[in-house]
């Protein structure tokens, strides 16, 4: 029994050893826009990869805000700044999107200097299947690529591949999960933005 | 209990063996096979071989162009692609050329010569539903071309040749090489949309 043990330990360091990183830098900013910069514009677009899956998700977010009594927002408007951070799941991904990596951005420090466009494209956008969870385990994931951008001559400064996924197994990972969980994904996708555009010491 | 422990051990390695494991972008696929292989990758409007040109064609070391190709985000991770995309270069400018020959000519005959500088190509893979996996490719090349034409300066243009396809993979990102090999040739054919542009523009 103890061999078995003894195996299984080893199996998963191994394999926990080999767990690939969320964020994939392509390009690295350099350390003269790091802490120097703030994002000015976001652009969000779903690759063809995405395209299946977010049909699901936006009608949710119609739904809720339907429920709360907000009215209807045009998917292709640019969000107004102040909106309230209740609101944010009743609006379409890419809104919400856009005010999370602002806010977290700003949140890490990032509010001067070299103004930035963070173009974000998005390969998926997955919640864990409820029957796999109890079963064998399952995700949510939030993966796409971002470009950060000069915003003014439209140079590219950096490129990261972001992979968040936040895996689930049994009934107390079930409960664990809670809700609002696109929300949560789009707010660790944009903290590894807001990572990358600062240095540790902030 | 020994069995036991082994089969956890052998699990673990089955597992954790291909993150070192490489494969290779196969280009010696005859056209019928190239065609069969886009069908089974659900990729559509697969492209013949190009028709012989008008024109001498020289490319000067393709194998510069040779890399491995990067694998963002978590799905498929575990496993390299080597891309030796220099032989599909060679092959599909070959069909190009006017004697298929990439030499230069003897005689005063219209010449365009090849110079490719770098080339990149990722693969982002996403589960769309449990068990069904599909990747975004994008490959890009550059390098430049110089026409020259008896009786005319020899002009020199750049070359940025950049693809993007969608491929239904398989389980257990079985077609990976395979699909790489498919995107290969894809950029090889734009490649030679875009020689033939510049041959004609006078």
């Amino acid at each position: 029994m103890n061999r078995l043990r003894v195996a299984a330990l080893a199996a998963a360091l191994a394999l926990s050893a080999c767990g690939p990183k969320p964020v994939d830098v392509i390009q690295p900013v350099s350390a003269s826009i790091r802490n120097a910069s703030m994002v000015d514009e976001v652009d969000v677009r779903l690759s063809p990869l995405a395209a299946d899956r977010m049909a699901k998700f936006e009608q949710n977010a119609a739904e809720k805000r339907t429920a709360a009594g907000l009215a209807p927002v045009d998917p292709a408007a640019e969000p107004a700044d102040g909106t309230s951070r209740d609101e944010w799941s009743t609006l379409p991904f890419a809104q919400m999107m856009e005010l999370m990596v602002k806010d977290v951005t700003r949140d890490r420090g990032l509010t001067s200097g070299r103004p930035l466009r963070v173009a974000v494209e998005i390969d998926t956008l997955k919640t864990a299947n409820a029957g796999m969870v109890m079963l064998a385990g399952s995700s949510d994931q939030l993966a796409g690529t971002v470009q950060v951008l000069d915003s003014v001559s439209g140079e590219k400064l950096g490129e990261y591949y972001i992979d968040v996924i936040n895996s689930h197994s049994g009934l107390l990972g079930l409960a664990m999960r809670g809700g609002g969980v696109r929300e949560k994904l789009a707010n660790e996708f944009a903290g590894h933005i807001a990572r990358q555009l600062a240095s540790k010491k902030k | 209990m020994r069995r036991s422990a082994l089969a956890a051990a052998a699990a673990a390695l089955a597992v954790a063996a291909p993150a070192a494991a490489a494969r290779v972008a196969d280009y010696a696929l005859t056209e019928a096979q190239f065609e069969a292989l886009a069908e089974k990758l659900g990729v559509d409007g697969f492209r013949p071989a190009p028709a012989k040109g008008d024109f001498d064609v020289v490319v000067e070391a393709p194998e510069a162009v040779d890399h491995r190709i990067r694998v963002l985000g978590i799905t498929c991770t575990a496993w390299n692609v080597d891309n030796p995309v220099s032989q599909m270069v060679k092959r599909m400018l070959g069909a190009l050329d006017r004697d298929g020959a990439l030499t230069a000519p003897a005689q005063p005959r219209p010449v365009i010569t090849v110079r490719l500088e770098s080339a990149s190509s990722n693969m982002r893979c996403v589960q769309v539903k449990e068990l069904k996996t599909r990747c975004l490719l994008r490959a890009s090349l550059a390098g430049s071309a110089t026409v020259e034409k008896p009786g005319s300066p020899p002009r020199t243009e750049p070359l940025l040749i950049e693809v993007e396809q969608q491929q239904k993979i398989g389980g257990f990102c079985g077609g990976m090489a395979q699909g790489t090999s498919l995107l290969g040739r894809t950029t090889s054919l734009a490649l030679v949309d875009r020689l033939r542009a510049i041959a004609g523009a006078d």
